[in-house]
Parts: C-alpha cells; sequence; structure tokens
C-alpha cells in the first residue's frame, strides 16, 4: 500500500524512530481488514498518507458503504 | 491423459490459468476462494440437521476446505468435487483421505438419490448450463434432500452490461430469476438471504492488495486495463446471497415463491 522506500523517509515526531513496516488491522463497517502500513515502533502511531486516504482508501469506503 | 469434457474449463476463462486458481484472487479470499469463507456455510448449517455420517458432496470444492470442515466438525461422510486439477492436487496434499474427485457439476459421477446434501458455493455463476446443472443436483439429492448455496447475483437487471460473455461475472443473474431456475427444477427455496456485505468486504481487500479494482481487473485483460471491465460490474450492481434448498417430493408441487417477499431474518 505505502511502498517501503517511502516508508523509510518518515521518522515519528514524538519517538524520534524510523517507522518500520507492519501489517496493520483495521474494522470498517462489518469488515476487519490487514493491511501492510508504516508504524512506529515506538508509540504505535500508523502513517496513512493523503494518496492512501484519497485513493485506495476512498475507494474501500465506497464498494463497502455499496455507493 | 485428457478428458475433453474436463479441459477448457469455458465459463470463466479470462486467462489461463482459470481466475480462481489466480493468487490475485486466493491472496483476499484465503483458501475457501469465495466471499465469507466459511461464514456462511456455518450459517446455513444452523437451519439444516443433517444426520451424522451423512453423505455431503461439495461441488466447486477447491482444494476441498468445506469438505474437510463437514467432515472434521459435523461428522459427515463429505466428498468434495471439482474441475480444477490444479486445485484438487493441492487439496489432496492437505487433506490426504478426504475423497474429492475431478468432474463438472452439470454432470456428477453420482447415482441417482445417492446424496443426502449438497454445498455449492460460488460456483453456479461459473458453470456453462446452471439450469441443466440445477436437474443434476435434484438427480443426485436424496427426496427431500437439501442443498446449501451461496453465489453471486445482479441485483441490477441490466442486459447490455458490456461484460465479456466469457466472464465469470456475467453468469450471475438476478434474483428472481434464480429463484425462478430452482422452482422450475424442482427445489423449494426454504431460505434466501443476502450476504452482499461479504462480496464487498472481498472487493475491499481487493482494493488494498491491489490498488484498485480496475488494476485487480487489469490483471485479466490482454491490454491490463481493467477500467471497462470495473465499469460493467458496476453496471449490474452484483450482490452476494445465501439459500437452503429443498428437493420438492415428486409427488408434491414444488412450493410457490413470492420473488417480492423478504426473507431475510
Amino acid at each position: 500500500m505505502i511502498p517501503q522506500e517511502e516508508a523509510d523517509k518518515w521518522v515519528c515526531d514524538e519517538c524520534e524512530k524510523p517507522l518500520v513496516m507492519r501489517k496493520v488491522g483495521f474494522a470498517y463497517m462489518k469488515g476487519t481488514f490487514h493491511v501492510d502500513l508504516p508504524v512506529c515502533p515506538g508509540c504505535g502511531f500508523v502513517l496513512i498518507t493523503e494518496e492512501l486516504a484519497t485513493g485506495k482508501m476512498a475507494e474501500v469506503e465506497r464498494i463497502l458503504e455499496d455507493k | 491423459m485428457n478428458n475433453p469434457s474436463l479441459t477448457g474449463g469455458s465459463a470463466c476463462p479470462l486467462g489461463a490459468p482459470r481466475f480462481y486458481e489466480t493468487d490475485a484472487l486466493r491472496q483476499a479470499t484465503g483458501d475457501n476462494l469465495r466471499p465469507g469463507g466459511l461464514e456462511l456455510l456455518r450459517e446455513a448449517l444452523q437451519q439444516v440437521d443433517w444426520p451424522s455420517e451423512a453423505r455431503v458432496l461439495d461441488i466447486g470444492c477447491g482444494i476441498g476446505t468445506t469438505a474437510a470442515h463437514l467432515r472434521k466438525d459435523h461428522g459427515l461422510r463429505a466428498m468434495g468435487i471439482d474441475l480444477s486439477a490444479h486445485l484438487l492436487c493441492e487439496g489432496a496434499g492437505r487433506h490426504p483421505k478426504l475423497p474429492l474427485v475431478r468432474g463438472r457439476a452439470e454432470n456428477l459421477p453420482f447415482a441417482d438419490e445417492s446424496l443426502a446434501g449438497l454445498t455449492c458455493e460460488c460456483v453456479l455463476s461459473l458453470v456453462n448450463n446452471p439450469q441443466r446443472t440445477l436437474g443434476e443436483f435434484r438427480r443426485v439429492l436424496t427426496p427431500n434432500g437439501y442443498l446449501i448455496l451461496s453465489d453471486l447475483y445482479r441485483r441490477q437487471e441490466n442486459s447490455a452490461t458490456g461484460l465479456p460473455e466469457n466472464c465469470c461475472l456475467a453468469g450471475a443473474v438476478t434474483r428472481k430469476q434464480f429463484l425462478g431456475w430452482l422452482h422450475e427444477a424442482g427445489f423449494s427455496v426454504r431460505l434466501w438471504r443476502d450476504r452482499s456485505h461479504l462480496l464487498a468486504e472481498l472487493a475491499a481487500r481487493l482494493v488494498l492488495l491491489h490498488g484498485s479494482m480496475s488494476s485487480f481487473w487489469g490483471r485479466f485483460t490482454d491490454d491490463g486495463d481493467g477500467r471497462a471491465m470495473q465499469q460493467a460490474v458496476q453496471a449490474i450492481r452484483p450482490g452476494y446471497f445465501l439459500l437452503i434448498a429443498q428437493k420438492s417430493s415428486p409427488s408434491h408441487k414444488p412450493l410457490a415463491i413470492n420473488f417480492n417477499q423478504r426473507t431475510q431474518p
């Protein structure tokens, strides 16, 4: 979803640790989904880029809401 | 060795290997290769009381996950049949003692009235002749035997969809048409439930894995552009249903169905 090279550019502002790719679970409506996303190994902050939010996630939302 | 009746899989040749044999789909569905995994089977089994040791056949069994579940968790003498040698071979490795045979749903290698039950999930929309296949289901079922079936259906009646004839979604029909087929084949519908949210969840997983539905469909087109396919799919508003049907007794006319009646719980 987010390329490794993109994830490597990010550092957590709070923990000052570089983000690492991890499988993240999220629930939306009745569905549960698991995707690989950049995560702070310290605080667990998950990065969702604008491209992801307005692209794939928006399409997922539209599908799940049956629009 | 080559059996012409088993080659081709012509109902859904989006390319070779067949659509349901591809990793592109399996990554999103897991081993069950259909929306919802075992969820709908479990739901249906709350309504169907097959006696222990009853002979049940899973049609389109893939690698045998459903048949193995029916044996292990329900004590049934479950078997599986599938067209795909590729999937059956994998199934034989996973479940060495499970009876899995190769064949077509339209021509089941089982005697008349020899099976207490059939399961058929996300398969009928793939077969060449669904009406004949339902007749075949009736032939092998014992009197009052149950059919548990889930599949795609069209929520938008639209004959000019632009879907290629060889696309598996082209095999999806409306609820009214499907229930009509069952009635003509001599089945009484005991339960119909819309479970379209499971198809939506599968589509969402495909988007997350492949970037977009267009990208996913593009994997199965010659030019890699899946936009036309995506638009055609959207036009029919595909949904997913679960149903339980019972073989009608020969001495009774099949129950009339009120197609407008909602049978959801």
